[in-house]
């Protein structure tokens, strides 16, 4: 049995009341009701509105957002990631250039600890705050365009705060009698978070402007 | 453990499963296939169908179109060539699995 045009637009104006952000969602859950009801008020010969109570107890939108916004989440963390390997030219002049920053104020009589202090403090300011300008400057977006922007911030913060953290529980006094690992991770590290802000400068900005 | 819990498990490669012998399904029309083929065994609800859709999709195993049907946006789901590689491993994977704990809860059987 098909519903009428009636009882299509009652149930897309229930889809609609669920806070549901993603369109395609939308459409989906829409499309899965609609089957259902008819195919219950087929076999089970249920009324219109016995048959949607039914179905729509079944059915939880804020799940499948939730879970999709996860999806949404790890598949923006992975795009981020793939695009900073991408910028080679950048990662191997910034690397050289860390590099032979740090060996010149290592050679300086300046110890290791307190370049590692003063390093990985830098870092974790210049993250933050450069983060924070991204996300400020996507405030009053919508949510969608909000997550994608926090999403990618995320992936950069996150993975430089926890390579950090890590290094200082860990790492902390093998490094300052390894001065050259030291300044190999630092290197690395001053990559990552480069790249990272340069990519979400450039997706950010990519973004400002789709949307506009 | 309830049937369903077990049926969670093995979600992603019934749809993989599902999606390698029909070119292309939409959601309904998973659930619909699958109850027909277990003859109502298997119930599948959208809590747990959609979000591995989305998963596969998402990991690159499906691709999606969608079409137009009686005024509403139907979303179809194929697999793409990484999809049907995975859902060839996970098939499989899940017989050397099903086949091993057949040894385990028929000890007999394997000596015949």
């Amino acid at each position: 049995m098909k519903l009428a045009h009636y009882q299509i637009e009652h149930i897309r104006e229930w889809i609609g009341m669920q806070n549901i952000w993603y369109d395609e969602i939308k459409d989906e859950l829409l499309d899965h009701i609609v089957c259902a009801v008819e195919e219950q008020m087929t076999s089970e010969e249920t009324r219109f509105a016995d048959a949607l109570a039914r179905v729509c107890s079944e059915v939880d939108p804020q799940k499948l957002q939730r879970q999709k916004l996860m999806h949404e989440h790890i598949k923006t963390f992975k795009n981020t990631i793939g695009e900073m390997l991408k910028l080679r030219a950048v990662k191997a002049l910034i690397l050289i250039m860390s590099l032979s920053i740090l060996v010149t104020l290592g050679n300086t009589g300046t110890s290791s600890s307190t370049i590692l202090k003063l390093y990985m403090f830098l870092t974790v300011v210049s993250v933050f705050l450069v983060s924070a300008s991204f996300l400020f400057r996507a405030r009053g977006k919508n949510p969608l365009s909000n997550i994608y922007v926090v999403s990618r911030t995320n992936t950069v913060i996150s993975s430089s705060l926890i390579i950090i953290s890590l290094t200082d529980i860990f790492l902390d006094d093998w490094l300052i009698t390894h001065p050259i690992f030291l300044f190999t991770l630092m290197g690395l590290l001053t990559w990552f978070v480069t790249s990272g802000l340069i990519v979400l400068k450039n997706s950010f900005n990519h973004h400002r402007h789709a949307t506009h | 453990m309830s049937s369903s819990k077990l049926l969670k498990g093995s979600l992603a490669t019934i749809v993989l499963r599902l999606l390698e012998e029909q070119e292309k399904m939409y959601g309904y029309e998973i659930t619909q296939k699958v109850k027909q083929l277990t003859e109502g065994e298997f119930k599948i609800t959208e809590g747990a169908l959609y979000p591995t859709l989305h998963k596969l999709e998402a990991e690159g195993y499906l691709t999606t179109e969608t079409q137009l049907v009686d005024g509403r946006v139907r979303k179809y789901y194929s697999l793409t060539k990484e999809g049907n590689a995975e859902a060839k491993a996970k098939v499989s994977e899940l017989e050397e699995f099903l086949a091993n704990l057949q040894k385990v809860l028929n000890p007999k059987l394997g000596f015949q």
